[in-house]
Protein backbone atom coordinates (compact mmCIF):
# COMPACT_ATOMS: atom_id res chain seq x y z
CA UNK A 1 0.00 0.00 0.00
CA UNK A 2 1.23 3.38 -0.97
CA UNK A 3 1.79 6.40 1.58
CA UNK A 4 -1.41 7.88 -0.77
CA UNK A 5 -2.89 4.72 -0.16
CA UNK A 6 -2.59 4.53 3.97
CA UNK A 7 -3.70 8.49 3.87
CA UNK A 8 -6.56 7.31 1.93
CA UNK A 9 -7.49 4.53 4.63
CA UNK A 10 -6.91 7.16 7.22
CA UNK A 11 -9.19 9.40 5.53
CA UNK A 12 -11.59 7.04 5.14
CA UNK A 13 -12.20 5.80 9.02
CA UNK A 14 -15.16 4.58 9.51
CA UNK A 15 -17.20 6.56 12.00
CA UNK A 16 -19.91 6.29 14.23
CA UNK A 17 -23.71 7.29 13.62
CA UNK A 18 -25.49 9.85 16.46
CA UNK A 19 -25.68 8.43 19.94
CA UNK A 20 -29.19 8.05 19.70
CA UNK A 21 -29.05 5.53 16.48
CA UNK A 22 -29.84 2.68 17.66
CA UNK A 23 -32.71 3.98 19.77
CA UNK A 24 -34.32 5.62 16.98
CA UNK A 25 -33.77 2.62 14.91
CA UNK A 26 -35.67 0.29 17.39
CA UNK A 27 -38.73 2.92 17.62
CA UNK A 28 -38.88 2.74 14.10
CA UNK A 29 -39.27 -1.05 14.09
CA UNK A 30 -41.83 -0.80 16.76
CA UNK A 31 -43.62 1.52 14.52
CA UNK A 32 -43.72 -0.18 11.98
CA UNK A 33 -44.70 -3.18 13.54
CA UNK A 34 -47.67 -1.18 15.19
CA UNK A 35 -48.70 0.00 11.84
CA UNK A 36 -48.46 -3.50 10.11
CA UNK A 37 -52.24 -5.02 9.74
CA UNK A 38 -52.43 -8.56 10.88
CA UNK A 39 -52.60 -11.05 8.71
CA UNK A 40 -55.05 -13.60 8.85
CA UNK A 41 -52.78 -16.79 9.04
CA UNK A 42 -50.85 -14.56 11.29
CA UNK A 43 -54.05 -14.29 14.00
CA UNK A 44 -54.52 -18.06 13.44
CA UNK A 45 -50.62 -18.45 14.09
CA UNK A 46 -51.91 -16.86 17.81
CA UNK A 47 -54.45 -18.81 18.69
CA UNK A 48 -53.89 -21.63 21.18
CA UNK A 49 -53.02 -25.21 20.03
CA UNK A 50 -56.12 -26.83 21.44
CA UNK A 51 -57.81 -24.43 19.48
CA UNK A 52 -55.90 -25.30 16.10
CA UNK A 53 -55.95 -28.99 16.87
CA UNK A 54 -59.86 -28.82 17.56
CA UNK A 55 -60.24 -27.05 14.47
CA UNK A 56 -58.23 -29.58 12.52
CA UNK A 57 -60.53 -32.23 11.23
CA UNK A 58 -63.27 -29.57 10.47
CA UNK A 59 -60.79 -28.06 8.23
CA UNK A 60 -60.08 -31.68 6.59
CA UNK A 61 -63.91 -32.06 6.42
CA UNK A 62 -64.31 -29.40 4.55
CA UNK A 63 -61.19 -29.74 2.20
CA UNK A 64 -62.87 -33.21 1.46
CA UNK A 65 -66.35 -32.33 1.14
CA UNK A 66 -64.83 -29.37 -1.14
CA UNK A 67 -62.76 -31.91 -2.98
CA UNK A 68 -65.65 -34.15 -3.20
CA UNK A 69 -67.82 -31.72 -4.70
CA UNK A 70 -65.47 -30.10 -7.51
CA UNK A 71 -65.32 -33.68 -8.53
CA UNK A 72 -68.63 -34.69 -8.59
CA UNK A 73 -69.49 -31.19 -10.64
CA UNK A 74 -66.37 -32.05 -12.69
CA UNK A 75 -67.77 -35.62 -13.50
CA UNK A 76 -71.15 -34.37 -13.76
CA UNK A 77 -69.70 -32.08 -16.37
CA UNK A 78 -68.11 -34.62 -18.86
CA UNK A 79 -71.06 -37.08 -18.39
CA UNK A 80 -73.74 -34.30 -19.45
CA UNK A 81 -71.57 -33.34 -22.32
CA UNK A 82 -71.10 -36.99 -23.51
CA UNK A 83 -75.25 -37.19 -22.86
CA UNK A 84 -75.67 -34.04 -25.30
CA UNK A 85 -73.44 -35.57 -27.71
CA UNK A 86 -75.32 -38.94 -27.75
CA UNK A 87 -78.89 -37.19 -27.68
CA UNK A 88 -77.45 -34.65 -30.90
CA UNK A 89 -76.53 -38.15 -32.23
CA UNK A 90 -79.62 -40.45 -31.63
CA UNK A 91 -81.53 -37.31 -33.17
CA UNK A 92 -79.44 -37.15 -36.34
CA UNK A 93 -79.98 -40.82 -36.78
CA UNK A 94 -84.02 -40.68 -36.02
CA UNK A 95 -83.74 -37.59 -38.80
CA UNK A 96 -82.46 -39.19 -41.83
CA UNK A 97 -84.02 -42.85 -41.01
CA UNK A 98 -87.09 -40.86 -41.39
CA UNK A 99 -86.05 -38.97 -44.43
CA UNK A 100 -85.00 -41.88 -45.94
CA UNK A 101 -88.54 -43.77 -45.10
CA UNK A 102 -90.54 -40.58 -46.54
CA UNK A 103 -88.22 -40.52 -50.28
CA UNK A 104 -88.91 -44.25 -50.44
CA UNK A 105 -92.71 -43.76 -49.86
CA UNK A 106 -92.28 -41.24 -52.36
CA UNK A 107 -90.58 -43.22 -54.90
CA UNK A 108 -93.29 -46.15 -54.54
CA UNK A 109 -96.02 -43.64 -54.71
CA UNK A 110 -94.80 -42.34 -57.46
CA UNK A 111 -94.83 -45.55 -59.67
CA UNK A 112 -98.41 -46.04 -58.82
CA UNK A 113 -101.60 -45.05 -60.80
CA UNK A 114 -103.15 -41.97 -58.84
CA UNK A 115 -106.42 -44.67 -57.71
CA UNK A 116 -103.73 -46.73 -56.36
CA UNK A 117 -102.06 -44.06 -54.19
CA UNK A 118 -105.45 -42.74 -52.87
CA UNK A 119 -105.81 -46.66 -51.33
CA UNK A 120 -103.08 -46.36 -49.69
CA UNK A 121 -103.40 -43.29 -48.23
CA UNK A 122 -106.66 -44.18 -47.39
CA UNK A 123 -104.96 -47.55 -46.05
CA UNK A 124 -102.59 -45.42 -44.14
CA UNK B 1 -16.20 -29.95 23.11
CA UNK B 2 -14.25 -27.07 22.15
CA UNK B 3 -13.95 -25.28 19.12
CA UNK B 4 -11.57 -21.79 18.37
CA UNK B 5 -13.48 -18.54 19.33
CA UNK B 6 -12.24 -17.52 15.98
CA UNK B 7 -15.00 -20.77 14.35
CA UNK B 8 -17.83 -19.71 16.47
CA UNK B 9 -17.67 -15.96 15.99
CA UNK B 10 -17.68 -16.60 11.89
CA UNK B 11 -20.48 -19.26 12.23
CA UNK B 12 -22.87 -18.12 14.39
CA UNK B 13 -24.97 -15.25 13.29
CA UNK B 14 -25.91 -12.17 16.00
CA UNK B 15 -29.23 -11.13 17.77
CA UNK B 16 -30.69 -8.58 15.57
CA UNK B 17 -30.04 -6.21 18.52
CA UNK B 18 -25.99 -7.45 18.27
CA UNK B 19 -26.07 -7.32 14.90
CA UNK B 20 -27.25 -3.53 14.71
CA UNK B 21 -24.09 -2.41 17.47
CA UNK B 22 -21.57 -4.52 15.30
CA UNK B 23 -22.26 -3.03 12.37
CA UNK B 24 -23.43 0.56 12.66
CA UNK B 25 -20.48 2.00 12.48
CA UNK B 26 -20.05 0.30 9.07
CA UNK B 27 -23.29 0.55 7.96
CA UNK B 28 -23.26 4.74 8.38
CA UNK B 29 -19.36 4.93 7.19
CA UNK B 30 -20.22 3.77 3.82
CA UNK B 31 -23.44 5.44 3.82
CA UNK B 32 -21.47 9.10 5.07
CA UNK B 33 -18.08 8.38 2.59
CA UNK B 34 -20.35 8.14 -0.18
CA UNK B 35 -23.22 10.57 0.65
CA UNK B 36 -21.02 13.60 2.35
CA UNK B 37 -24.26 14.46 3.99
CA UNK B 38 -24.79 13.27 7.63
CA UNK B 39 -28.19 13.68 7.99
CA UNK B 40 -28.98 11.59 4.80
CA UNK B 41 -26.33 8.98 5.77
CA UNK B 42 -28.50 8.01 8.83
CA UNK B 43 -31.31 8.27 7.53
CA UNK B 44 -30.50 5.41 5.08
CA UNK B 45 -28.35 3.79 7.62
CA UNK B 46 -31.63 3.39 9.30
CA UNK B 47 -33.62 2.15 6.25
CA UNK B 48 -31.11 -0.76 5.68
CA UNK B 49 -31.08 -1.97 9.04
CA UNK B 50 -35.06 -2.00 9.12
CA UNK B 51 -34.72 -3.89 6.10
CA UNK B 52 -32.74 -6.06 7.84
CA UNK B 53 -35.14 -6.60 10.18
CA UNK B 54 -37.56 -7.61 7.82
CA UNK B 55 -35.70 -9.94 6.15
CA UNK B 56 -33.81 -11.38 9.22
CA UNK B 57 -35.03 -14.53 8.80
CA UNK B 58 -32.77 -15.33 5.62
CA UNK B 59 -29.91 -14.72 6.85
CA UNK B 60 -27.94 -17.65 6.90
CA UNK B 61 -24.43 -16.92 8.30
CA UNK B 62 -22.27 -13.32 10.26
CA UNK B 63 -20.59 -13.46 6.82
CA UNK B 64 -23.83 -13.13 5.52
CA UNK B 65 -25.13 -10.70 7.55
CA UNK B 66 -21.63 -8.36 6.63
CA UNK B 67 -22.25 -9.15 3.09
CA UNK B 68 -25.53 -8.24 2.75
CA UNK B 69 -25.38 -5.18 4.88
CA UNK B 70 -22.35 -3.90 2.57
CA UNK B 71 -24.13 -4.80 -0.77
CA UNK B 72 -27.63 -3.41 0.35
CA UNK B 73 -26.07 -0.02 2.08
CA UNK B 74 -24.01 0.44 -1.28
CA UNK B 75 -26.87 0.15 -4.10
CA UNK B 76 -29.02 2.42 -1.72
CA UNK B 77 -26.21 4.75 -1.73
CA UNK B 78 -26.69 4.69 -5.16
CA UNK B 79 -30.07 4.98 -5.60
CA UNK B 80 -30.11 7.71 -3.05
CA UNK B 81 -27.77 9.52 -5.27
CA UNK B 82 -29.57 8.80 -8.67
CA UNK B 83 -33.40 9.36 -7.15
CA UNK B 84 -32.74 12.04 -5.48
CA UNK B 85 -30.63 13.73 -7.70
CA UNK B 86 -28.46 14.55 -4.39
CA UNK B 87 -24.44 16.07 -6.26
CA UNK B 88 -21.28 16.34 -4.05
CA UNK B 89 -21.16 19.94 -2.91
CA UNK B 90 -17.36 20.27 -4.35
CA UNK B 91 -16.45 18.60 -8.27
CA UNK B 92 -13.33 16.96 -8.72
CA UNK B 93 -12.80 19.39 -11.20
CA UNK B 94 -13.63 22.66 -9.76
CA UNK B 95 -11.53 22.20 -6.63
CA UNK B 96 -8.12 21.27 -8.60
CA UNK B 97 -8.66 24.31 -10.58
CA UNK B 98 -4.98 25.64 -9.89
CA UNK B 99 -6.18 29.65 -9.14
CA UNK B 100 -8.29 28.04 -5.78
CA UNK B 101 -5.37 26.01 -4.59
CA UNK B 102 -4.12 27.32 -1.01
CA UNK B 103 -1.47 25.03 0.91
CA UNK B 104 -2.95 22.62 2.69
CA UNK B 105 -1.49 21.25 6.48
CA UNK B 106 -1.45 18.05 7.00
CA UNK B 107 -4.27 17.36 9.56
CA UNK B 108 -6.58 18.44 7.07
CA UNK B 109 -5.44 15.69 4.33
CA UNK B 110 -7.91 13.16 5.49
CA UNK B 111 -10.68 15.68 5.71
CA UNK B 112 -9.56 17.18 2.23
CA UNK B 113 -9.39 13.22 0.80
CA UNK B 114 -12.98 12.40 2.52
CA UNK B 115 -14.01 15.03 0.48
CA UNK B 116 -12.72 14.40 -2.78
CA UNK B 117 -13.75 10.41 -2.79
CA UNK B 118 -17.57 12.28 -2.37
CA UNK B 119 -16.68 13.91 -6.14
CA UNK B 120 -16.00 10.57 -7.58
CA UNK B 121 -17.93 8.61 -10.01
CA UNK B 122 -20.58 6.05 -8.32
CA UNK B 123 -18.87 2.93 -8.89
CA UNK B 124 -15.46 4.21 -8.42
CA UNK B 125 -16.40 5.97 -5.23
CA UNK B 126 -17.90 2.80 -3.89
CA UNK B 127 -15.06 0.82 -5.40
CA UNK B 128 -12.73 2.90 -2.84
CA UNK B 129 -15.00 3.23 0.20
CA UNK B 130 -15.07 -0.70 0.07
CA UNK B 131 -11.18 -0.90 -0.86
CA UNK B 132 -10.02 2.01 1.84
CA UNK B 133 -12.93 1.90 4.86
CA UNK B 134 -13.79 -1.39 4.50
CA UNK B 135 -10.22 -2.81 3.72
CA UNK B 136 -11.69 -5.30 1.03
CA UNK B 137 -9.81 -7.15 -1.68
CA UNK B 138 -11.20 -6.26 -5.31
CA UNK B 139 -12.95 -9.67 -5.76
CA UNK B 140 -14.68 -8.87 -2.65
CA UNK B 141 -15.57 -5.83 -3.75
CA UNK B 142 -16.61 -7.22 -7.38
CA UNK B 143 -18.93 -9.37 -5.51
CA UNK B 144 -20.37 -6.64 -3.39
CA UNK B 145 -21.16 -4.45 -6.35
CA UNK B 146 -21.54 -7.36 -8.96
CA UNK B 147 -19.01 -6.25 -11.35
CA UNK B 148 -15.89 -8.15 -12.93
CA UNK B 149 -12.73 -7.92 -10.56
CA UNK B 150 -10.92 -6.44 -13.68
CA UNK B 151 -13.49 -3.68 -13.52
CA UNK B 152 -13.44 -3.00 -10.31
CA UNK B 153 -9.38 -3.08 -10.35
CA UNK B 154 -9.62 -0.18 -12.91
CA UNK B 155 -12.19 1.83 -10.60
CA UNK B 156 -9.38 2.28 -7.84
CA UNK B 157 -6.52 2.66 -10.00
CA UNK B 158 -8.41 5.72 -12.27
CA UNK B 159 -9.85 6.53 -9.05
CA UNK B 160 -6.80 6.79 -6.91
CA UNK B 161 -4.68 8.35 -9.53
CA UNK B 162 -7.70 11.43 -10.10
CA UNK B 163 -7.43 11.67 -5.97
CA UNK B 164 -3.33 11.88 -6.09
CA UNK B 165 -3.61 13.98 -9.39
CA UNK B 166 -5.60 16.38 -7.43
CA UNK B 167 -4.47 16.25 -4.11
CA UNK B 168 -0.82 16.62 -4.31
CA UNK B 169 -0.29 19.81 -5.43
CA UNK B 170 -2.48 21.51 -2.47
CA UNK B 171 0.17 19.88 -0.13
CA UNK B 172 2.87 21.02 1.38
CA UNK B 173 5.74 20.49 -0.57
CA UNK B 174 7.38 17.70 2.37
CA UNK B 175 4.23 16.03 2.52
CA UNK B 176 3.48 16.06 -1.46
CA UNK B 177 7.10 14.45 -1.30
CA UNK B 178 6.33 11.58 1.19
CA UNK B 179 2.83 10.95 -0.89
CA UNK B 180 4.79 10.46 -3.92
CA UNK B 181 7.48 7.86 -2.62
CA UNK B 182 5.74 5.12 -4.02
CA UNK B 183 3.24 5.77 -6.88
CA UNK B 184 1.43 2.45 -8.22
CA UNK B 185 0.81 -0.51 -6.44
CA UNK B 186 -2.85 0.86 -6.27
CA UNK B 187 -6.22 -1.22 -6.06
CA UNK B 188 -4.15 -4.58 -5.82
CA UNK C 1 -104.96 -61.87 7.47
CA UNK C 2 -101.17 -62.94 6.12
CA UNK C 3 -102.98 -64.03 2.62
CA UNK C 4 -104.25 -60.28 2.39
CA UNK C 5 -100.80 -58.54 3.05
CA UNK C 6 -99.29 -61.20 0.72
CA UNK C 7 -101.56 -60.13 -1.85
CA UNK C 8 -101.27 -57.10 -1.39
CA UNK C 9 -97.21 -57.05 -1.20
CA UNK C 10 -97.70 -59.42 -4.53
CA UNK C 11 -99.82 -56.65 -6.16
CA UNK C 12 -97.70 -53.91 -5.07
CA UNK C 13 -94.97 -55.82 -6.37
CA UNK C 14 -96.13 -56.27 -9.82
CA UNK C 15 -97.96 -52.67 -10.43
CA UNK C 16 -93.94 -51.20 -11.90
CA UNK C 17 -94.34 -54.36 -14.21
CA UNK C 18 -98.42 -53.52 -15.21
CA UNK C 19 -97.59 -49.56 -15.67
CA UNK C 20 -94.38 -50.37 -17.64
CA UNK C 21 -96.17 -53.46 -19.59
CA UNK C 22 -96.15 -51.44 -23.17
CA UNK C 23 -92.48 -50.94 -23.09
CA UNK C 24 -89.91 -51.81 -25.72
CA UNK C 25 -86.66 -53.63 -25.04
CA UNK C 26 -84.21 -53.83 -27.17
CA UNK C 27 -83.23 -57.34 -27.28
CA UNK C 28 -79.59 -58.29 -25.99
CA UNK C 29 -79.18 -60.38 -28.94
CA UNK C 30 -78.50 -56.49 -30.64
CA UNK C 31 -75.36 -55.91 -28.36
CA UNK C 32 -73.53 -59.34 -30.32
CA UNK C 33 -74.17 -57.78 -33.73
CA UNK C 34 -71.70 -54.98 -32.54
CA UNK C 35 -68.81 -57.93 -33.23
CA UNK C 36 -69.59 -57.88 -36.49
CA UNK C 37 -70.13 -54.81 -37.54
CA UNK C 38 -67.89 -51.95 -39.07
CA UNK C 39 -69.37 -49.38 -37.28
CA UNK C 40 -72.01 -49.81 -34.43
CA UNK C 41 -73.94 -46.90 -32.48
CA UNK C 42 -75.35 -47.69 -29.21
CA UNK C 43 -77.00 -44.74 -27.81
CA UNK C 44 -79.33 -45.03 -24.29
CA UNK C 45 -80.64 -42.25 -22.78
CA UNK C 46 -82.84 -42.89 -20.00
CA UNK C 47 -84.79 -40.01 -18.80
CA UNK C 48 -82.51 -38.71 -15.64
CA UNK C 49 -79.66 -39.00 -17.87
CA UNK C 50 -82.31 -37.02 -21.16
CA UNK C 51 -82.62 -34.27 -18.45
CA UNK C 52 -78.82 -34.09 -17.57
CA UNK C 53 -78.09 -33.97 -21.66
CA UNK C 54 -81.05 -31.35 -22.07
CA UNK C 55 -78.89 -29.21 -19.42
CA UNK C 56 -76.01 -28.72 -21.35
CA UNK C 57 -78.30 -27.71 -24.52
CA UNK C 58 -76.97 -24.50 -25.43
CA UNK C 59 -79.66 -21.81 -25.93
CA UNK C 60 -78.25 -19.90 -28.20
CA UNK C 61 -78.10 -22.29 -31.20
CA UNK C 62 -81.73 -22.98 -32.55
CA UNK C 63 -81.00 -26.78 -33.41
CA UNK C 64 -80.43 -27.09 -29.75
CA UNK C 65 -83.36 -24.96 -27.94
CA UNK C 66 -85.59 -27.25 -30.25
CA UNK C 67 -84.22 -30.48 -28.90
CA UNK C 68 -84.21 -29.38 -25.24
CA UNK C 69 -88.26 -28.30 -25.97
CA UNK C 70 -88.45 -32.22 -27.30
CA UNK C 71 -86.56 -33.95 -25.15
CA UNK C 72 -87.94 -32.52 -21.75
CA UNK C 73 -91.38 -34.72 -21.73
CA UNK C 74 -89.55 -37.57 -23.33
CA UNK C 75 -88.76 -40.92 -20.83
CA UNK C 76 -85.83 -42.23 -23.30
CA UNK C 77 -84.14 -42.38 -26.19
CA UNK C 78 -82.80 -45.96 -27.45
CA UNK C 79 -80.76 -46.16 -30.95
CA UNK C 80 -78.83 -49.28 -32.12
CA UNK C 81 -77.54 -48.81 -35.53
CA UNK C 82 -75.27 -51.18 -37.10
CA UNK C 83 -73.36 -51.16 -40.64
CA UNK C 84 -71.83 -54.46 -41.71
CA UNK C 85 -68.99 -54.88 -44.42
CA UNK C 86 -71.10 -57.96 -45.75
CA UNK C 87 -74.72 -59.33 -46.45
CA UNK C 88 -76.49 -61.46 -43.77
CA UNK C 89 -74.86 -60.18 -40.54
CA UNK C 90 -77.65 -60.02 -38.42
CA UNK C 91 -80.91 -62.20 -38.36
CA UNK C 92 -84.35 -62.06 -38.96
CA UNK C 93 -84.86 -63.35 -35.74
CA UNK C 94 -82.67 -60.10 -34.24
CA UNK C 95 -85.94 -57.53 -36.34
CA UNK C 96 -88.55 -60.17 -35.13
CA UNK C 97 -87.41 -59.48 -31.38
CA UNK C 98 -88.44 -55.89 -31.64
CA UNK C 99 -91.23 -56.48 -34.05
CA UNK C 100 -93.28 -58.97 -31.72
CA UNK C 101 -92.95 -56.43 -28.94
CA UNK C 102 -94.86 -53.73 -31.18
CA UNK C 103 -97.57 -56.12 -31.86
CA UNK C 104 -99.77 -54.90 -28.79
CA UNK C 105 -102.78 -52.86 -29.35
CA UNK C 106 -101.28 -49.95 -27.68
CA UNK C 107 -98.89 -49.68 -31.53
CA UNK C 108 -99.58 -48.77 -34.63
CA UNK C 109 -97.38 -49.58 -37.94
CA UNK C 110 -97.78 -46.39 -39.79
CA UNK C 111 -95.70 -46.84 -42.42
CA UNK C 112 -93.71 -50.09 -43.42
CA UNK C 113 -91.81 -49.90 -47.41
CA UNK C 114 -89.85 -52.68 -48.98
CA UNK C 115 -87.77 -52.48 -51.36
CA UNK C 116 -86.15 -54.53 -54.32
CA UNK C 117 -83.04 -53.69 -53.07
CA UNK C 118 -83.36 -54.99 -49.48
CA UNK C 119 -84.21 -51.52 -47.89
CA UNK C 120 -86.74 -51.84 -45.63
CA UNK C 121 -88.12 -49.06 -42.95
CA UNK C 122 -90.81 -49.36 -40.70
CA UNK C 123 -92.65 -46.98 -38.55
CA UNK C 124 -94.52 -47.85 -35.17
CA UNK C 125 -96.34 -45.29 -33.02
CA UNK C 126 -97.65 -45.56 -29.52
CA UNK C 127 -101.04 -43.30 -29.88
CA UNK C 128 -103.15 -41.50 -27.69
CA UNK C 129 -105.47 -39.20 -28.58
CA UNK C 130 -103.62 -36.23 -30.87
CA UNK C 131 -100.21 -37.33 -29.15
CA UNK C 132 -97.48 -40.03 -29.65
CA UNK C 133 -96.72 -41.49 -26.80
CA UNK C 134 -93.71 -43.28 -28.42
CA UNK C 135 -91.80 -43.71 -31.62
CA UNK C 136 -90.06 -47.01 -33.38
CA UNK C 137 -87.81 -46.77 -36.67
CA UNK C 138 -86.93 -50.27 -38.00
CA UNK C 139 -84.35 -49.37 -41.07
CA UNK C 140 -83.15 -52.48 -42.36
CA UNK C 141 -80.68 -53.05 -45.57
CA UNK C 142 -78.79 -55.85 -46.35
CA UNK C 143 -75.35 -54.48 -44.69
CA UNK C 144 -77.12 -52.03 -42.44
CA UNK C 145 -79.52 -52.48 -39.42
CA UNK C 146 -80.77 -49.50 -37.52
CA UNK C 147 -83.58 -49.72 -34.42
CA UNK C 148 -84.83 -46.00 -33.05
CA UNK C 149 -86.96 -46.08 -29.63
CA UNK C 150 -88.32 -42.64 -28.54
CA UNK C 151 -90.18 -43.15 -25.59
CA UNK C 152 -92.54 -40.60 -24.60
CA UNK C 153 -94.60 -37.89 -25.58
CA UNK C 154 -94.41 -36.28 -28.85
CA UNK C 155 -96.55 -34.57 -30.77
CA UNK C 156 -96.83 -34.43 -34.94
CA UNK C 157 -95.68 -30.62 -33.99
CA UNK C 158 -92.62 -30.95 -32.55
CA UNK C 159 -91.36 -33.52 -34.96
CA UNK C 160 -92.15 -31.37 -37.66
CA UNK C 161 -90.72 -28.06 -36.12
CA UNK C 162 -87.31 -30.22 -36.03
CA UNK C 163 -88.12 -30.74 -39.59
CA UNK C 164 -85.38 -28.02 -40.63
CA UNK C 165 -82.77 -28.40 -38.59
CA UNK C 166 -82.72 -31.98 -37.67
CA UNK C 167 -83.58 -33.04 -41.06
CA UNK C 168 -87.05 -35.27 -39.47
CA UNK C 169 -89.42 -34.72 -42.37
CA UNK C 170 -92.84 -34.19 -42.13
CA UNK C 171 -93.88 -37.85 -42.67
CA UNK C 172 -94.59 -37.78 -39.16
CA UNK C 173 -97.46 -35.09 -39.39
CA UNK C 174 -98.85 -36.31 -42.40
CA UNK C 175 -98.86 -39.94 -41.59
CA UNK C 176 -100.39 -39.04 -38.73
CA UNK C 177 -103.22 -37.19 -40.09
CA UNK C 178 -103.47 -39.95 -42.49
CA UNK C 179 -104.56 -42.49 -39.70
CA UNK C 180 -106.74 -40.23 -37.80
CA UNK C 181 -108.83 -39.95 -40.90
CA UNK C 182 -108.90 -43.73 -41.43
CA UNK C 183 -109.57 -44.35 -37.43
CA UNK C 184 -112.55 -41.77 -38.41
CA UNK C 185 -113.48 -43.26 -41.50
CA UNK C 186 -114.09 -46.98 -39.89
CA UNK C 187 -115.71 -44.76 -36.91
Amino acid sequence: MTPFEQELKRALARQQPSADFTERLFARIEEEQAAAPVRWWQRIAQWPAQTIWALAPVCVLILLTSGTMLYTQHRRAVQGEHAKQQLLLALRITSNKLQATQRQVNEVESERQPNQKDNIRRLL
Amino acid sequence: MTQSAGLVAEAILPTFTEAVELHKSMVFSIAWHFLRDRSRAEELSQDVFLELHRRWGSLRSAEHLVFWLRKVTGNRAIDMIRSRKVRPETSLDAAAEPTTLEQMHDSLLASYLERMVATLPEKQRLAIVMRYQEDLEPDEIARILGMNVSTVKTNIARALSLLQAKTVGRLQPNTARRLNEMPGETGK
Amino acid sequence: MKAIILSCGLLLGSLPALIRADDIKLPASLDHLAEHATESVDVTLDQSMLQLASKFLSNDDPDQVKAKKLVGKLKGIYVRSFEFDKEGQYSKADVEAIRSQLKSPQWSRIVGVKSIKGENSEVYVQKNADQFLGLVVIATEPKELTIVHIDGPISPDELSELSGQMGIPKIMKDKAKSKDSKQNEEE
